[in-house]
């Protein structure tokens, strides 16, 4: 197998504080997309909301602080199976559940939910 | 709990770093050296590079080969397994990647361990990096942290206060506490105004950074350009004379000669003698 030549280079500032801000921004989506915070309320889902803030951190430091999978779970103290569930989250199939076109999904909702608003506020960025 | 406010002397004994040197993979290596007791006498022995945790500053005027002297000390580095975080602020990074690559392949190394172990901000091209020194930081930290980061260049610190040299002194110490607060082990480029003595320590910012710094260490290139320097050296006239000097080192001893020195076809940073041996043999 041939060995990768690249460095790695760094572009732009990172802050800890622009993660933190971009968690929260992809966390406040998320709960948009979902139909705000009072159809949570209403549909008695307020449960979801610690699984969206881990998604939403879990997203944000894949691809934003470019870490590993083993260095999230680290850093949130999680598994490193319920980081990959989130990362490989199909967040179509996500769209499709919450939009009510199929029933029942394998994915990680809130993972899948996370991916979606990541790339509504990328988008918005 | 009360905090220390100051320390007896032997108390912090164990916080003291051991004095071992750093290879930069010149003959730089022999010239810094420590003194050890050996049959109860004192006989200097070389560090192997520049002394560990110091911060070295290395100036002179353009084209002299400061950029080179680094960029070979990271590439040994990154070879001998050490990760090193450069900080390009003259030449973005593919730039740096290309020298790097010709000097890896012109000294036989391999190349994918080496670029493995350099991590590169680049911060020519973004503003961001040169005007917020907090936020210049806080990625360094960044990286020093998530990378196991043991080394730090700085190419050149010069320009970070570039067109705020009111500022060199605040933003060097501000650097150089950095590294040592990450217990790193440092080299700041510094450039040289027109109006500076090619030979002396003084950079941009005025003697700021050499007063600050742990080190430094000067680069100078000579044309030689009337017969009486052509014969005095016995180079033909039109070549260059480069000479490279340790102008200091408060945490170890150091050769004080001026050394000739040349610079490879592929880059590299070849030291040759003292001046006067040179001078001698020429």
């Amino acid at each position: 197998m041939e060995e990768k030549e690249e460095m790695e280079i760094i572009t732009a500032p990172i802050k800890k504080q622009d993660a933190d801000s971009l968690a929260e921004r992809v966390f406040h989506e998320s709960i948009h997309i979902l139909g705000g915070l009072k159809k949570l309320l209403e549909y008695r889902n307020l449960t979801w909301l610690p699984s969206l803030a881990e998604a939403a951190y879990v997203i944000i430091l894949k691809n934003e602080m470019f870490k590993t999978s083993r260095e999230i779970a680290k850093e949130l103290g999680i598994t490193e199976q319920t980081v990959k569930n989130i990362l490989n989250a199909d967040e179509k199939e996500v769209e499709k559940f919450l939009k009510g076109e199929i029933e029942k999904i394998d994915e990680h909702k809130a993972g899948g939910i996370a991916k979606l608003a990541y790339k509504k506020v990328k988008n918005k960025l | 709990m009360e905090v220390k406010k100051f320390f007896e002397l032997g108390e912090i004994e164990e916080e003291a770093p051991k004095l071992f040197g750093i290879p930069t993979g010149t003959k730089l290596d022999e010239m810094f050296f420590k003194i050890e007791e050996e049959n109860g006498k004192f006989v200097k022995k070389p560090l192997g590079g520049i002394p560990h945790l110091s911060v070295i500053n290395i100036t002179g005027v353009p084209d002299s080969g400061k950029s080179l002297l680094v960029e070979q000390f990271a590439i040994t580095q990154a070879h001998n397994n050490y990760k090193v975080l450069f900080v390009t602020v003259e030449s973005p990074a593919n730039f740096l990647y290309t020298s790097i690559k010709t000097k890896v392949n012109y000294l036989n190394m391999n190349l994918s361990k080496v670029v493995k172990n350099i991590i590169v901000i680049d911060a020519s091209v973004n503003n961001e990096f040169r005007e917020d020194t907090r936020a210049l930081m806080d990625t360094m930290a960044h990286a020093i942290k998530e990378k196991h980061i043991s080394n730090v260049i700085i190419d050149s610190i010069t320009g970070l206060y570039e067109h705020k040299e009111v500022m060199a002194r605040q933003i060097v110490r501000i650097f150089f506490n950095f590294l040592k607060k990450w217990k790193q082990t440092g080299i700041f480029v510094s450039q040289k105004r027109s109006a500076q003595a090619h030979e002396s320590a003084e950079a941009a910012g005025g003697l700021a950074v050499a007063h600050i710094v742990d080190g430094t260490i000067v680069v100078d290139k000579k044309l030689i350009e009337t017969k009486w320097e052509s014969n005095f050296y016995k180079l033909p006239i039109g070549s260059v004379l480069r000479t490279i000097r340790i102008d200091g080192s408060r945490l170890t001893g150091h050769d004080k000669r001026t050394w000739v020195f040349e610079i490879t076809d592929a880059g590299t940073i070849n030291i040759l003698s003292p001046l006067e041996e040179f001078i001698k043999k020429n």
